[in-house]
């Protein structure tokens, strides 16, 4: 499907035409290539765990049985169904937890057995593409690496040559350098929402992201999870395994509107507060109007003695216009601080974006750099070394005797081990090098002058965010000068009260007018006040967010109608999964548009929480084994096809459950067992010939 | 053998036989003429190697001086500076193991090497138990020629022979067991447990020079 963004915004605009201008209506909607980021076909890729190994040592603080034991664990694993069957606290759970450690960076490895480890080395694939992660973590900062192809231990991965993929020092950096890869790798982005500031006092939203240790959780099921159906952000996951259309528009508005929704509730509880409080008391002075220009009418009498209190209307109508620019000054700022402070964010963006890309260039530069020395080197050292006799046997100390030393003249047999020597290779050497050097040395002027440029660029970026932070100091500045409505407002009332008093020295008949007039300019003026301002923000944000609204609940219909072919099948598939489980009494499965699944139960549509606790694990397991199948069988979704289910047969303590597990572990095997890959960690022995990969720890012994 | 391990192997026979010429001392013996220059010990070979094939040791190690003799300051800082601005802690680095008694590499193929085309000679003394403690290694005649003939018209080999000379000038008088003691001073050195890598410490160094010399490196 192409989304006719434009058939969108015209639609939109003619329903909100009157009060938003095209223009307007296109900034909130148009989100670029936004629209058409999401497909549902899958990628057709699959995340396979061919070994895991890691080592260290076993330090206890207490003496232990297992004290000072050296960790040397490898093991290969299939495609298909793969068990450990060990009892509880022998390390099962570890195993798959350095796993996910590997592939996330986000690590919830028990801190002791942490501290054992000295080196994890995950080999996997991803289609047929093999890859290596190396995670050195003798020391307190993690070293981790991800390399190209298979390579099974640390002096493999040492080899020099060895160009990692990235080297990241430190976890965080880990985790960002490993979740670029994968989203890349299995076309996932992170869905958007918007958080309170962690800080009490703070009243900032925040737009946060769900990260690739986010979706691990739909590969890796832990049982202390088993009652949530897909964790906290679990929604933002399902979406993306499903990569339904038009997610990724739906979620950025989302987050638009959020965000408004925050500005609006921030202006009002402000500057703001006290013109609202005044836009109510509209009604009451348009009446108070209303009784003046009636009495004015009825009392026609011309006064016969005038007072000249003009000068003090002439400073009151001046003080409420001071008061009135004044307001006005400080919503200007106010707006300008906040789209300098969006400026600001932006620009940051950019500049850490070229950063990074500044010292990937420098890494490469730096080992074009110690390349060109090696050759230059070695073409030197070659001929600081050439044209010398082998004198003698380094292993004996004999001379070389001069019929050997022919022999190499004559026939280029060496001299010492009387193996041919191949002159040709050493003189093509030379050449290879030299064209080498200069490869690299062009390579390398290139490589300056894109860091130049970007140089060049981050500086304007520099020059840009130093600009806009002394505009919003400025305005900030601008602010303070602002001058204190208060005080205006209190002479304000002074005037009034002069006002008041010199007509009362006036004869009762003209007193009365004078206080009328006076009355209504006052009245009057107020009225024009309140319409300026109100009209100026208020009903904007409202009519930007019930756009948004409008535009959401549109593309989710849309998205709706586009999915539900998927949706059905998706539910179809869950049902039978669920029936293989022995959970019989659930008749039927319903998605809704905001991806609820409905259980029906005993005649009732239920959700996941209102499960038996004892039935929850295994509507989980069925779920995302429907994912997977849904992918491998009808190309929809995103699920990398590998689940990691520790201990499944924890809570459930039906019979049924594990026999219907067992049942659908085996049905998986010979149906999808070169298409996924499920790893399962379980004390549970009654699960042993289940699979035909399975690692068999003896009773009471550790699994490493 | 593969590309770089050639390379590496050219490396390693020419650093080594830089630092048994610039660190030997002359010697004479009318029944050797040939012999030229005399190096002692093994383990000084493996404790100058590993201050040539690790600029940021080296450094730091200079840096310590200047805490002893303050005579010495500027000019180390101009040598520390130099180091640092031509990046020779990464360009320059040749990474190298922790084994029982420090840093160390296998150099037999090297000596081998060095003997075979007629360039060094070796003798073991050898103690009671048959231990060899005491390996003198001998600069012929041919390689002090070579030298002076060669190596001037060699620019890229230029580097090694002035850092030789530098680590020459400032830790040339110290035995094997006095570069060892100094090199166990510093951490990292001392915690890489045996047959791991001995990492970098560059930040160390930057930290340090920043303390002695109050300026940003």
């Amino acid at each position: 499907m192409t989304f006719d963004l434009k058939k969108f915004i015209t639609e939109l605009h003619t329903q909100f035409g009157d009060t938003l201008h095209l223009s307007e209506v296109e900034e909130l909607l148009d989100l670029r290539e936004a629209y058409n980021k999401d497909t549902p076909l899958s990628t057709g890729k699959k995340l396979l765990i061919n070994q895991i190994t890691f080592y260290g040592k076993k330090i206890t603080e207490q003496e232990q049985d297992y004290s000072g034991r050296i960790i040397n664990y490898q093991q290969e694993i299939a495609n298909g169904v793969n068990i450990w069957i060990a009892d509880n606290f022998k390390g099962k759970s570890s195993i798959l937890k350095i796993i996910k450690y590997a592939l996330t960076g986000s690590n919830s490895i028990k801190q002791n057995i942490k501290k054992w480890l000295t080196h994890i080395i995950l080999n996997f694939s991803i289609s047929d593409k093999e890859f290596t992660i190396y995670l050195n973590t003798e020391r307190r900062t993690l070293v981790g690496s991800l390399f190209n192809g298979r390579m099974n231990n640390v002096d493999a991965i040492n080899q020099i040559e060895n160009e990692p993929i990235f080297e990241a020092s430190g976890e965080s950096e880990y985790q960002n350098l490993i979740e670029e890869f994968f989203f890349k790798q299995f076309s996932y982005y992170s869905l958007r929402w918007t958080q309170k500031h962690p800080r009490k006092n703070s009243n900032e939203l925040l737009e946060v992201g769900a990260s690739w240790s986010t979706y691990f959780k739909s590969i890796l099921l832990e049982s202390k999870d088993s009652n949530e159906m897909y964790g906290s952000q679990g929604k933002k996951v399902f979406q993306m395994l499903l990569g339904l259309e038009l997610t990724y528009p739906i979620n950025q508005l989302s987050v638009k509107r959020d965000m408004l929704n925050d500005e609006k509730a921030k202006q009002n509880s402000a500057i703001f507060r006290q013109a609202k409080k005044q836009l109510q008391d509209k009604a009451a002075l348009d009446a108070r109007l209303l009784e003046i220009n009636n009495e004015l009418n009825q009392n026609k009498q011309e006064s016969k003695e005038k007072i000249n209190i003009n000068s003090l209307y002439q400073e009151y109508n001046l003080l409420i216009e001071e008061i009135k620019s004044e307001n006005e000054k400080s919503i200007q700022l106010e707006n300008q601080i906040r789209s300098s402070k969006d400026k600001l964010r932006l620009v940051d963006q950019q500049l850490s974006t070229n950063q990074r890309a500044k010292s990937l260039l420098q890494k490469e530069l730096e080992k074009n750099r110690k390349r060109v020395l090696d050759l230059e080197e070695y073409l030197e050292i070659g001929r600081f070394f050439s044209n010398l006799d082998i004198k003698h046997c380094p292993s004996c100390n004999h001379s070389v005797p001069d019929d050997k030393k022919r022999l190499e003249i004559e026939e280029r047999r060496c001299s010492l081990c009387t193996e041919l020597i191949d002159d040709e290779e050493n003189q093509l050497d030379n050449e290879v090098f030299d064209e080498k050097i200069n490869n690299l040395k062009k390579a390398n002027t290139e490589i300056i002058k894109d860091i130049r440029m970007l140089d060049e660029v981050m500086a304007k970026q520099l020059d840009q965010i130093n600009a806009i932070t002394s505009q919003i100091a400025t305005a900030d500045n601008q602010k303070i000068n602002i001058k204190d409505t208060v005080g205006l407002n209190i002479r304000l009332k002074e005037v009034e009260n002069v006002i008041n008093s010199e007509r009362e020295k006036v004869k009762p008949i003209d007193y009365e007018r004078e206080q009328l007039i006076g009355e209504k300019a006052i009245i009057e003026f107020k009225i024009k006040e309140l319409e300026n301002t109100t009209a100026s923000s208020e009903v904007n944000y409202d009519l930007k967010i019930e756009l948004l609204t409008t535009a959401i609940t549109k593309l989710n219909n849309t998205r709706f109608q586009l999915a539900e072919k998927v949706l059905k099948r998706l539910s179809e598939l869950m049902l039978v999964e669920i029936h293989e489980f022995g959970l019989n009494s659930i008749t039927e499965i319903n998605i809704s548009d905001n991806f609820d699944i409905q259980y029906k139960q005993d005649g009732d549509f239920i959700l996941f929480d209102n499960i038996a606790e004892g039935e929850q694990l295994r509507v989980k397991i069925a779920f995302y084994l429907s994912l997977i199948q849904l992918d491998i069988e009808y190309n929809f979704g995103r699920h990398p096809r590998l689940l990691i289910i520790d201990s499944p047969g924890k809570e459930e303590g039906d019979a049924n459950y594990l026999e219907g597990l067992s049942q659908v572990l085996k049905s998986i095997n010979e149906r999808f067992g070169s298409h996924l890959q499920i790893l399962i960690g379980t004390a549970e022995r009654r699960l042993s010939n289940v699979a035909v990969n399975q690692f068999i720890t003896p009773e009471n012994s550790y699994v490493f | 053998m593969d590309e770089v391990e050639k390379i590496r192997s050219y490396k390693d026979r020419i650093r080594i036989f830089l630092i048994l010429y610039f660190f030997s001392e002359d010697f004479l013996e009318p029944n050797k003429p040939l012999l030229k220059k005399v190096f002692r010990s093994e383990m000084r070979i493996q404790k100058i190697d590993f201050l040539v094939r690790n600029p940021d040791y080296l450094a730091f190690e200079l840096l310590n001086i200047v805490r002893k003799d303050e005579l010495k300051k500027e000019e180390i800082k101009h040598v520390v500076k130099n180091i640092f601005q031509n990046n020779e802690p990464v360009l320059r680095r040749l990474e190298m193991e922790r084994f029982f008694f420090g840093a160390y590499e296998d150099i037999d193929d090297v000596i081998s090497f060095l003997k075979s085309i007629g360039f060094i000679d070796f003798s073991s003394k050898k103690s009671s138990d048959l231990k060899t403690v005491d390996k003198l290694y001998f600069i012929t005649d041919l390689a002090v020629n070579k030298m002076g003939i060669n190596i001037s018209s060699l620019p890229a080999l230029t580097w090694y022979v002035d850092r030789c000379t530098l680590i020459k000038k400032y830790f040339g008088d110290m035995s094997a067991t006095q570069l060892k003691v100094a090199q166990y001073q510093i951490d990292e050195y001392r915690d890489t447990s045996y047959k791991s890598y001995i990492g970098s410490i560059k930040g160390l160094v930057v930290e340090e020079f920043n303390n002695i010399y109050n300026e940003q490196l």
